[in-house]
This record gives C-alpha cells, structure tokens and sequence, in this order.
C-alpha cells in the first residue's frame, strides 16, 4: 500500500534530499523510516538532511511520532535535519501537536545553506 | 449510536487492521464531498478519523482473535456524527505506546465533541462530532 507515498531521494556530497509526496500514514511511514534509516549518517557520510513535506496530502499522528524519532535521532547523532514545511493540514498538526517547536523548518530547500 | 433522525452519509466495516485504515478515511472523504465542507474541515476530520481508526487497528484486538472495525457518519442537526466500533478488548490502560497521548490530544482538540465508551464492557465505540 505504498503506492500511496512517493518518496524521492537525492543525495549531493554530504547532503540527502528527500522528498514525499501523497499520504504520509500509519502504513506508508514504514517506507520513508527505511530510506532515512539507510542514509546512516554519520561523521564522515551524509551530514544534513532535508525532509520536504510540501508535496504531502495527508500526515497523520504515527507519521509524526516518526518524524520526532527522526529528529531525535539527529540531535543524538549530531547531524543537521531540516524540515520543509508541508501544506496547511500537515502544519496544522505539527502546531496542534507542538512540535513544529522541536523542528527545524523552513519555507524551500533552497533557504538552506548548507556547506557541500 | 445514531438515531432514527440521523441522515447516514456513509457505513462499513472492514478487518482492523493498518491497511483499512486509509481505505475508510478515503472513502469516508470521498462521501463527505457532497456535503460542501470546508477543505480545511475536511482534513480535521480525516486527521481525528484516522487516528480513532489507527487506535482500533493497533489496539482492539491484542490477544484475541483479530476482528473487525466499523465506521459510520451520519448528519444530525447542525453536526456530522461520526463513530468508530470494534469488537476488542474494551478501554485497556496501555504503558506500550511511544507518545502516549499524542493522538487523543489531537483527537480531542479538533472534534467539537469525542466520547469514548465500552458499551456492556466488550469492545470500543469511540464518537465524534463536527459541527457543519
């Protein structure tokens, strides 16, 4: 039931770009855990990663307990975790919930800048 | 429970289990269309649907055999009903779920109404309303 979450990955030296597109669930999160657990970043690998929501039509409360296990894990790994901000019902939820507080977030990838 | 006045919008029961979860909160948006909600409203719904639903698919039936789950929507008065059944294990204090809370928190602040009840002890009938 994947077919319902598209997730993209680019990696540019020491940066992974990934971006999600369609429903973000209980279901489909399995799909984006495995390809941001893949990435292992680490001191000498990727460093920074960027988790574009913008192309997300729904997210619910189990995909943002894997987001906050993601963004855990970047503060405990010591690496950077940007997060794009999606559409007006994902926000929603991560300010209903608080924890857009917790994130990183940011309007476009691009207002990144990040070293190579 | 509804009653006698309730205009059903939508009914089914499916296994409780992850993948039904989507499939009734699509249907479900899917039947709401006709109703002119706002784009918004919709997506609060869909939110506190899922979640009700995600609760009766991870939780109902822990160590029994699996069931199902219903869910049905109804318009009464100025509200949309909507309700979530299984036939599990009833209300069981839980110490194994990560963010205990998360999901009823967000429950409870987008319905305009959520009641949670075991009717006769057996199973979850979780009921929520959403003014129109």
């Amino acid at each position: 039931m994947s077919d319902y979450l598209t997730v993209e990955a680019r990696k540019h030296r020491r940066t992974a770009l990934i971006a999600l597109r369609g429903e973000l669930d209980l279901v489909t999160v399995s799909k984006l855990a495995e390809v941001m657990d893949e990435l292992a970043p680490d001191a000498t690998g990727v460093r920074h990663i960027v988790l574009d929501l913008r192309g997300l039509t729904f997210m619910d409360v189990p995909a943002l307990r894997e987001l906050i296990r993601q963004n855990e894990f970047a503060r405990s790994n010591r690496h950077n975790l940007a997060v794009v901000r999606g559409p007006a019902q994902v926000q929603r939820l991560l300010a209903l919930t608080g924890v857009e507080e917790q994130l990183v977030l940011v309007d476009d990838p691009n207002d990144l800048a990040l070293p190579a | 429970m509804n009653s006698v006045n309730d205009s059903l919008v939508y009914e089914r029961s499916l296994p409780a289990e992850p993948v039904s979860v989507g499939t009734l909160r699509r249907e479900l948006a899917d039947a709401l269309g006709p109703l002119g909600l706002g784009e918004d409203r919709l997506a609060d719904i869909a939110l506190v649907v899922s979640e009700a639903l995600t609760n009766a698919a991870m939780h109902a039936y822990i160590s029994m055999t699996p069931g199902s789950m219903t869910l049905v929507a109804a318009v009464s008065g100025g509200s949309l009903r909507v309700t979530v059944t299984d036939e599990g294990r009833g209300m069981v204090p839980r110490t194994d779920s990560p963010g205990l809370g998360l999901g009823l928190g967000v429950m409870s602040r987008l319905a305009d109404a959520l009641e949670i009840s075991s009717p006769g002890g057996r199973g979850t009938e979780v009921s929520l309303s959403f003014p129109l």
